[in-house]
């Protein structure tokens, strides 16, 4: 073939035998005309064989490795993947009318574009795993800054429920939902707004003058949620004083909860951490957390919380002190870096997330450097498959996706557990990747995000 | 133009066949010289097998910029083999 694409070479094969259809038989084309825009794409889900392949997708969440990992004597047991989701329906909330993504695995990379709706749908698994605790109600709006404004610096701060329902409008009777198919029976949480029996009314505090509520977000579900009503004030706002935190304190889950923990761009504060490794010290996983900090910092010995704390105000990133190797003196892991902490918060919240949890966590790739990516790929799966706990995560990072196909080649047996999910705005339903897929178009260099 | 944000996409089989479609693209409608600006992104599948091979097809068909995509395969041998796979 000569090097001219232009010349008379173009003849000799491939073009020729589509000009002249010569004794050699016909070139294949399929799916494409030049000049027009040939056949393009259909409507996902395809028919037919592509179609098949496509959807096709692991029937059963139990791979090889989980299966490995439960005694044979106690396979016909409920194994501890019950609560693992399966599917997520979302309807009215946010961004979506009706969006669903299916054929989730043990972690899950969520891209999108911008303004797609992947934090959106990381809030709703929050919301549904937390059973719509008041708490992770108050802690969606306030991350996005959706406050309601009030001169009075004596009230209580209040959030805008409006911002949750499609079209940021909460007229009586909207509502929005969440439906999970899971092992067990599908888990669902519905909000809306209704007016407040006479038994369920409470007062908000508004400069320490109550004021009577006639609204409430109420929540519907299965298994019951936290509360059944959160009282609104007249502006539509859902006040602090609604979270009720001498009852029960933010991060400890009521019996039938999903241990979820939402790790945001923002990481997790220090009181936050110190308070989970309460749980993990002494324990065999304070040892992975100790290697997860070595992926970034090999010379890392071990790590330590400080009993006394230092003001919230003062630092954000204080609260751990970390031992080097050939270094007398242990210094604060704020020294470090924002990965360092990055890894340290998830690491962490992990633990927190074990026994059918779900961890989430936006942007994953935050602070991290595309070198040690894969390496946490392996160290996040390698704990939630520990520690029994479902992972989501987003990023617009190319490296990101790349290494988690590292990831999947590597590991023939978790890769069958791990899904890409790209999320399209308008879109009802994501388009899900199997890891071979994953892998694939890395190495191809295939748009996936 | 990126190549990997270009809506038109094709694969062939290999750098023969690029330029088999480059040639014939440019003796019938404008075609830049530019490998950037061309309406099309061909790729190269190194070989029928590999392109016809489980996920890769699919991998290109769920990719988030194609809109178009050709296959163009050679069928020199058993024209309907490939395809029957």
């Amino acid at each position: 073939m000569g090097a001219d694409p232009g010349g008379a070479g173009g003849e000799k094969r491939g073009a020729g035998r589509v000009l002249k259809k010569t004794d050699c038989g016909p070139v294949l084309i399929a799916g494409f005309r030049f000049g027009q825009i040939g056949i393009g794409i259909p409507p996902r889900p395809l028919p037919g064989l592509l179609g098949s392949i496509l959807h096709k997708r692991k029937e059963n969440l139990l791979s090889k490795q989980q299966c490995a990992i439960i005694p044979p004597n106690q396979k016909s047991k409920k194994a501890p993947y019950q609560k693992m989701l399966k599917s997520i329906k979302i309807t009215g909330y946010r961004g979506f009318s009706e969006f669903e993504m299916s054929n989730l695995g043990r972690v899950n990379l969520l891209v999108g574009k911008n303004n797609s709706g992947k934090t959106s749908a990381l809030e709703g698994l929050y919301l549904l795993a937390s059973r719509g605790s008041p708490y992770s109600i108050w802690n969606v709006l306030w991350r996005r800054g959706e406050r309601l404004a009030d001169r009075n610096p004596e009230n209580y701060p209040q959030t805008a429920v409006c911002h949750l329902f499609h079209g940021h409008a909460s007229p009586i009777g909207s509502k929005f939902s969440f439906v999970a198919q899971n092992e067990s029976p599908a888990r669902q949480l519905t909000f809306s707004i209704g007016e407040i029996a006479d038994g369920q009314k409470k007062e908000i505090t508004r400069g320490g003058i109550p004021v009577p509520v006639r609204l409430g977000l109420h929540i519907k579900g299965t298994p019951s949620p936290v509360v059944d009503v959160i009282p609104l004030s007249r502006a539509g706002g859902m006040s602090s004083d609604t979270l009720d935190t001498r009852r029960r304190p933010q991060n400890v889950p009521v019996d039938d909860e999903m241990p979820t923990r939402f790790i945001t761009t923002e990481s997790a504060s220090s009181d936050d951490l110190v308070t989970v490794w309460d749980r993990i010290t002494l324990t065999p996983y304070e040892e992975r957390v100790h290697r997860a900090l070595r992926l970034l910092e090999p010379d890392i010995e071990k790590i330590a919380p400080l009993a006394s704390r230092t003001p919230y105000y003062v630092s954000e990133r204080g609260g751990f002190l970390v031992k080097m190797k050939n270094v007398e003196n242990p210094i604060p892991i704020g020294s470090m870096g924002d990965g360092m902490w990055r890894i340290l918060t998830m690491s962490i919240l992990l633990a927190q997330c074990k026994k059918d949890g779900v961890l989430l966590i936006d942007e994953i790739d935050t602070g991290l450097h595309y070198s040690v990516m894969t390496d946490m790929w392996k160290l996040i799966y390698g704990a939630a498959v520990e520690l029994n706990v479902q992972v989501f995560a987003s990023t617009h990072s190319n490296d990101c996706v790349r290494s988690l196909a590292e990831f999947c080649f590597e590991d023939s047996a978790a890769a069958q557990d791990v899904t890409l999910q790209r999320i399209e705005k308008g879109k009802k339903k994501s388009i899900p990747y199997s890891a071979k897929e994953i892998e694939i178009s890395a190495a191809k260099q295939i748009e996936v995000r | 133009m990126r190549n990997t944000s270009n809506p038109n996409q094709m694969i062939v089989e290999g750098a023969d066949d690029v330029h088999s479609v480059v040639g014939l693209m440019k003796a019938h409608v404008d075609w830049p010289k530019e490998k950037h600006l061309w309406p099309v992104h061909i790729h190269m599948g190194n070989g029928a097998d590999e392109i016809l091979r489980d996920g890769v097809l699919v991998s290109y068909l769920l990719s988030s910029t194609v809109k178009t995509f050709g296959v163009m395969l050679d069928a020199d041998a058993k024209p309907n083999s490939p395809w029957c796979k």
